[in-house]
């Protein structure tokens, strides 16, 4: 498994500095992580990094990796540690302390080379899409863009939150199983909310191949489609970010 | 006409908060020792600090949202905010955080992650005072409330519109409101109209009523105008206020009308989610 490209555009070009989403991978065994920070967050970008490094940084020097609940709640401890250690160095206004009391939010997709298997986990609105062996467009952990209209259950790196998501694993979480033989030769893209959104209507409107085709545009090229999609209303102006795995 | 636009730095909305400032807004609430005019102050003051938490990341405060206040009572109608925010109806939202008047230690109690509860200081900056005095000039606020808004619109034309929170507790003194809410719901961006919502504490005749669909539903004369004063909630802020656990129907308006000062809260924190799809909090 290997990364094949990854790109990342601003919400807003003149702010290119703000953009809340995240990608991390490591070559050694497998791993990577997307996340997407709230935008109402005093500081979602460095929530979500600290939760793909951890991720990723776990379960490639793990043998036989098991994405459980127990594995999970031990990432976010820790990438909650590091989280308020970072800011704990930092002396924050009245209204700085107000924003980070509210929690910082992310959501987490983590893909995990597990021998014969690929494990994906998906917690909020960061999906993967992927061909399964009939060719249909198969994703997680968010299946249909009516899906995107709720609001996503996401990690916060305050610990009062955990219970909300951990109680809703399955029903607005979890984890996939893929047995690597179902998936050969495929390639699985990774994509926040704004772009897996529209991804997923134009799998459902059978124009897949399209979607696939400006998936793999040059940057400018894809730039230049992200743009237009959004100027046309077709794609919601957000922080957009692709990962596309070779999945072997 | 869609309240969907974007709400970005470069294209913000704006909130307006119209409070009467009347004689009456002096009353104590219940059995406590404070005023409407503090319950609402109090709150008015909460939901800036809210609003600047929502903007607040940790380079500094964005811009999303303009703030402005109208206060009537007696002879005096006009912008509630003093210092630095007299000179102009709306400030962006930086303008706040870097002025309160002054900041106060208040006592706060919240959950204690183990199911029970813990008081915790915290800082409570104040921008706006509790008044109360004369009659109640609202037909005038409202008026100027326009004036400043089609001013506001005409320079952010591509924004989502402004909304206006206004809270009341009696009837006006200076004639029939109604047209000018009127002319004022008229004016608008090229996003949708602006928004009125209206809350009246008081005691008149009818139980309390929160986000009525119906003018028949209200019994009493001057609820029902002002009923009809109130704008239909757009989806967001419908959405925010099922979340809450209100039942809205798809005709709902921002009405509350004969409920407990403590509501103002409330009706000031759902007023204000009108934005949030469009602010994409994801």
């Amino acid at each position: 498994m290997r990364v094949v490209r990854s790109l990342s555009f601003p919400k807003d070009p003149d702010y290119p500095d703000a953009n809340d989403d995240f990608f991390f991978w490591t070559t050694e065994g497998f791993a990577c992580a997307m996340s997407d920070g709230a935008s109402e967050s005093f500081d979602s970008r460095t929530w979500g990094r600290l939760l793909c490094q951890v991720f990723t940084q776990t379960f490639s020097q793990t043998p036989t990796p098991a994405l459980n609940d127990t594995a999970i709640r031990s990432i976010v401890i820790q990438a909650r540690t590091m989280f308020l250690g970072i800011v704990a160095q930092r002396k924050l206004s009245w209204s700085q302390q107000a924003a980070f009391d509210r929690g910082n939010f992310s959501s987490i997709l983590g893909l995990v080379d597990a021998g014969p298997d690929v494990l994906v986990l998906g917690i909020g609105d960061t999906v993967a899409l992927w061909k399964d062996p009939r060719g249909q467009i198969q994703s997680h952990v968010l299946q249909t863009p009516d899906e995107f209209k709720k609001h996503p259950v996401l990690l916060s790196s305050d610990a009062r939150g955990d219970s909300v998501v951990f109680e809703r694993e399955r029903s607005r979480w979890s984890v996939r199983r893929l047995p690597k033989s179902e998936v050969l030769g495929q390639r699985m893209f990774l994509m926040t909310d704004a772009l897996g959104c529209y991804a997923l209507e134009l799998a459902i409107a059978g124009e897949w191949t399209q979607c696939e085709k400006a998936l793999n545009l040059p940057e400018n090229d894809f730039r230049y489609w992200i743009t237009q999609s959004r100027l046309q209303g077709k794609m919601r102006k957000d922080d957009t970010t692709l990962a596309i795995v070779d999945l072997g | 006409m869609s309240y969907s636009a974007e709400i970005s730095r470069t294209s913000p909305t704006a909130f307006l908060f119209l409070i009467d400032q009347s004689g009456s807004m002096a009353d104590p609430v219940g059995q406590t020792k404070m005023s409407r005019a503090q319950f609402v102050s109090d709150a008015l003051n909460r939901v800036v600090v809210n609003l600047i938490a929502r903007c607040s990341k940790s380079e500094g405060v964005r811009d999303y949202f303009e703030i402005g206040a109208i206060g009537y009572g007696g002879a005096q109608v006009g912008n509630a905010l003093k210092g630095p925010f007299a000179s102009k109806m709306f400030h962006p939202i930086s303008d706040f955080e870097k002025s309160p008047i002054s900041i106060e230690q208040r006592r706060q109690k919240v959950p204690d992650g183990a199911g029970g509860v813990i008081e915790q200081t915290i800082q409570f900056p104040i921008w706006f005072t509790p008044q109360a005095d004369g009659g109640t000039p609202m037909r005038k606020a409202l008026r100027i409330a326009a004036e400043s808004l089609a001013v506001w619109c005409d320079e952010h034309a591509e924004s989502y519109p402004p909304t206006v929170l206004h809270v009341t507790d009696g009837e006006p003194s200076d004639g029939d409101p109604e047209p000018v809410a009127e002319q004022l719901r008229q004016i608008g961006t090229d996003d949708g109209d602006i928004l009125l919502f209206n809350l009246h504490s008081g005691q008149a005749k009818g139980s309390p009523l929160k986000f009525a669909d119906d003018e028949n539903h209200v019994i009493d004369p001057y609820g029902k105008s002002l009923f009809r004063m109130s704008s239909e909630l757009p989806a967001a802020v419908a959405q925010a206020a099922r979340e809450k656990g209100y039942q809205v129907s798809p005709h709902a308006r921002g009405f509350f009308f004969n409920v407990e000062p403590v509501e103002v809260v409330e009706f000031f924190d759902i007023g204000t989610r009108a934005s949030s799809q469009s602010l994409m909090l994801r």
